[in-house]
């Protein structure tokens, strides 16, 4: 199936055929899930490391081949994944076309179809008209359906405390499971990186989902234009040809720190660019993730 | 092409309007929701003003909307072939009547060239669509109006002289006063002949006696036997001398030209019997022969000059009664009314002052020239303009679109056509396209400010 554009995508109305679309078309044959858990049944030796976890080590193999090996384990309970959508102001830019907002939506949508379909249980939480609105975890197809129908129904807008979202979100985990935020992360940044922080200590696996536009990236007006805060409504008249230079710079330093922020706290970071086909973006996001379970991850993969 | 208001196009100058105000306008800033500020920081802002045109098929269009409401402004004509023959149907004319005395002869059929000539006027006057009849003694004297009056008619015109054509009344210097693009008609009406008879109007009904000796030349003019007079004097029967004396004085100032008779006329002298009835029957003239021979009589030099000399005490003359002559303190001496002597109707002037006095010659002298075929010195031309004369004073009146541009503007405007119309809705759509292209830019500025 060839990828659908965001322009595509943005036409379809049903988030949840959007949803299905995506994963549909990211869908490339049978493959594992993507989700960790922490089962404990056991797959495959590999070569011991050092800084590899010494519970892991299979000492009786030690034994017979006198070869330091360590065991790895698939899942083999249910994982539960906490969606955490931003639903603030400024998540509604691009005002024309596909908005990160939009985009937001229908990644999480995809994901908990995802999940959903693998057997796994999925929620969501976020803020809607100033106040946590939140889906346990569960599985099931009518789960999912009432999923994305409150993803459909929620409106950007209004204030959004992800620090807090983030907090209630872990909480409602009810044992270590999987939260995956998606956001543009401009709100409250060290508040936020420190929950997100504080969750991955609580034994939660993370992922950071950035969204991002182009234009948001390389600011392409020129003249002089009057921006308007979309949260604050704040207005500030800027020649943005002679700024753009500058304000790309900052940009890729706020997303340097939330990369290189996620990396050292141990949590999964994709930029995702609006302008990307999200089927393309969601099978980026998971191949990592498959990828980081097989080798940049696996102590945490494998640790029960 | 007519471009009917010519001044208009002086708003061409507004066209730099446009230029000026994209030279000059100030850049608008475009208003940019953005997720964020916190990236954008402040910076010092670019000039508002570009000394460089921008949006150049914008100011294009606008300066086509100016030149078209311009020219729209300024009613152009198209003159095709059937507006030009449209334009030249309509025909202004003027008709100047000669009035002069040497008018008022009898044409073969009895009527006087000078009603004549008015009937024809009338005539003339009904072929044109608008059109205006001058009658005067000297038509010289109103050709340069009858050209300015053509002038503020516009389009075709011409004007038409009805006269005798007496040598030296009208010529080429006269009828210059008429414009060029205007036609020149003339149609003779009169019994002064087109070759030089000698004494003229005397031959017929007066006895010249001329005399000559080695210090002077004479002549005398006597009406021919069997004519007469169509003056009655009426007087007192002592007074009868002194009349004859007055008519001989009077004779003596004035040629004794043939009188009209036709033209019945009484002169009451104090004392006659017939005051009293005649006093009694006056009534106002009606004749209109009456009128004319009135005014003539009333700016006869000699007897308003004559009349105020006399010392008469001051009257109220009322109504028929016209006063003719008044003393210089203001008391009439002449007054005149139609009255009914011997069963006929006469124009009858009282005479207040005495049958000897210098008015009553005067008088006598006044009446007897203005119901005269001719008498004073002009009027006395014995010869008139040839046909080949006239044929080259006329000339045809210039068809509209034949190359004068101020007629034929005048022409246009008077018709009321006008193509501006075409221009108005061509002004519209381009104010349309404007509009069009403003929101467009507006759209698009999203990259760039208007």
């Amino acid at each position: 199936m060839s990828s659908l554009s965001p322009a595509v995508v943005a036409a379809i109305n049903d988030l949840e055929l959007a949803a299905r679309l995506v994963v549909e078309g990211m869908r490339v044959g049978g493959h594992r899930s993507p989700f960790r858990g922490h089962g404990a049944e056991f797959t495959q030796h590999r070569v011991y490391r050092p800084g590899d976890d010494l519970k892991h080590l299979d000492w009786k193999l030690f034994g017979r081949s006198d070869r330091l090996f360590t065991r790895q384990y698939r899942e083999t309970t249910n994982v539960a994944v906490m969606i955490v959508l931003d639903t603030s102001a400024s998540m509604m830019f691009p005002e024309k076309g596909l908005s990160k907002f939009r985009y937001g939506s229908i990644i999480a949508a995809a994901l908990a179809h995802l999940v959903s379909e693998q057997g796994n249980a999925v929620g969501l939480i976020t803020m809607n008209n100033g106040k946590l609105a939140y889906l346990p975890t569960r599985g099931g197809k009518p789960h999912l359906r009432a999923l994305i129908a409150r993803i459909d129904r929620l409106t950007p807008g209004g204030a959004f405390d992800p620090a807090q979202v983030i907090a209630r979100g872990a909480e409602l985990l009810s044992r270590r499971g999987l939260v995956i935020v998606i956001s543009d992360f401009y709100d409250n940044e060290d508040d936020t990186r420190r929950e997100l922080r504080h969750t991955v200590q609580r034994g939660h696996d993370v992922a950071m989902l950035q969204l991002m536009s182009d234009d948001e990236r390389v600011l392409p007006y020129k003249g002089q234009v009057e921006f308007e805060d979309l949260e604050s409504g704040e207005r500030r008249l800027i020649d943005a040809g002679s700024i753009s230079a500058a304000y790309k710079q900052s940009v890729d330093d706020f997303l340097s720190r939330c990369r290189t922020g996620a990396a050292r706290d141990g949590i999964d970071y994709a930029l995702v660019r609006t302008d990307t086909p999200p089927e393309k973006a969601l099978r980026d996001f998971l191949l990592r993730r498959n990828l980081g379970m097989a080798h940049a991850h696996v102590p945490m993969a494998t640790a029960k | 092409m007519i471009w009917q208001n010519l001044w208009a196009l002086t708003g061409l100058s507004l066209l730099a309007l446009p230029v000026l105000i994209h030279m000059l306008s100030r850049k608008r800033a475009v208003l940019q929701k953005f997720p964020t500020l916190r990236f954008l920081n402040v910076t010092r802002l670019l000039p508002t003003r570009s000394p460089n045109l921008t949006d150049i098929p914008l100011l294009l269009v606008r300066l086509a909307t100016v030149a078209a409401a311009v020219f729209a402004l300024a009613q152009p004509l198209w003159l095709s072939a059937s507006r030009k023959q449209s334009l030249n149907a309509s025909l202004a004319r003027v008709i100047v009547v000669d009035t002069s005395r040497s008018m008022r002869g009898v044409l073969a059929n009895g009527t006087s060239a000078l009603d004549s000539a008015r009937a024809l006027a009338t005539t003339l006057a009904t072929d044109a669509s608008t059109s205006v009849v001058l009658q005067t003694a000297s038509p010289s004297n109103v050709l340069a109006g009858a050209g300015a009056w053509l002038n503020t008619q516009g389009g075709r015109g011409d004007v038409v002289l009805v006269s005798d054509f007496q040598a030296g009344a009208v010529d080429s210097a006269a009828l210059a006063g008429v414009p060029q693009q205007f036609g020149v008609r003339a149609i003779r009406l009169g019994t002064v002949p087109t070759t030089n008879s000698g004494i003229f109007l005397h031959t017929a009904r007066t006895n010249v006696t001329a005399t000559a000796d080695s210090a002077r030349i004479g002549a005398e003019w006597t009406l021919a036997s069997g004519v007469a007079s169509s003056v009655v004097l009426l007087s007192a029967l002592g007074d009868r001398a002194v009349v004859d004396a007055a008519r001989d004085a009077a004779n003596v100032v004035t040629s004794p030209s043939a009188p009209d008779t036709s033209k019945l006329v009484a002169i009451v002298f104090p004392g006659a019997a017939e005051v009293a009835t005649l006093t009694q029957a006056a009534k106002v003239p009606s004749a209109p022969w009456m009128g004319e021979a009135l005014v003539d009589v009333r700016e006869n030099e000699m007897l308003s000059s004559s009349a105020a000399s006399e010392t008469l005490t001051d009257t109220v003359i009322g109504s028929p009664f016209a006063i003719v002559a008044r003393s210089r303190t203001g008391a009439p001496v002449v007054y005149a009314a139609q009255s009914t002597v011997n069963g006929g109707n006469r124009l009858v002037f009282f005479q207040r002052g005495s049958a000897s006095a210098l008015s009553s010659a005067a008088l006598i002298a006044a009446v007897s020239t203005s119901i005269g075929v001719a008498s004073d010195i002009p009027e006395s031309e014995t010869s008139a303009l040839s046909d080949d004369a006239l044929r080259r004073l006329e000339r045809t009146a210039r068809a509209v679109g034949a190359g004068s541009s101020a007629s034929d503007q005048r022409a246009t405007t008077r018709s009321g056509l006008s193509d501006g119309r075409w221009l108005w809705i061509v002004v519209l759509l381009l104010l349309g396209v404007e509009t069009w292209m403003r929101r467009k830019v507006r759209d698009n500025s999203l990259l760039e400010v208007a």
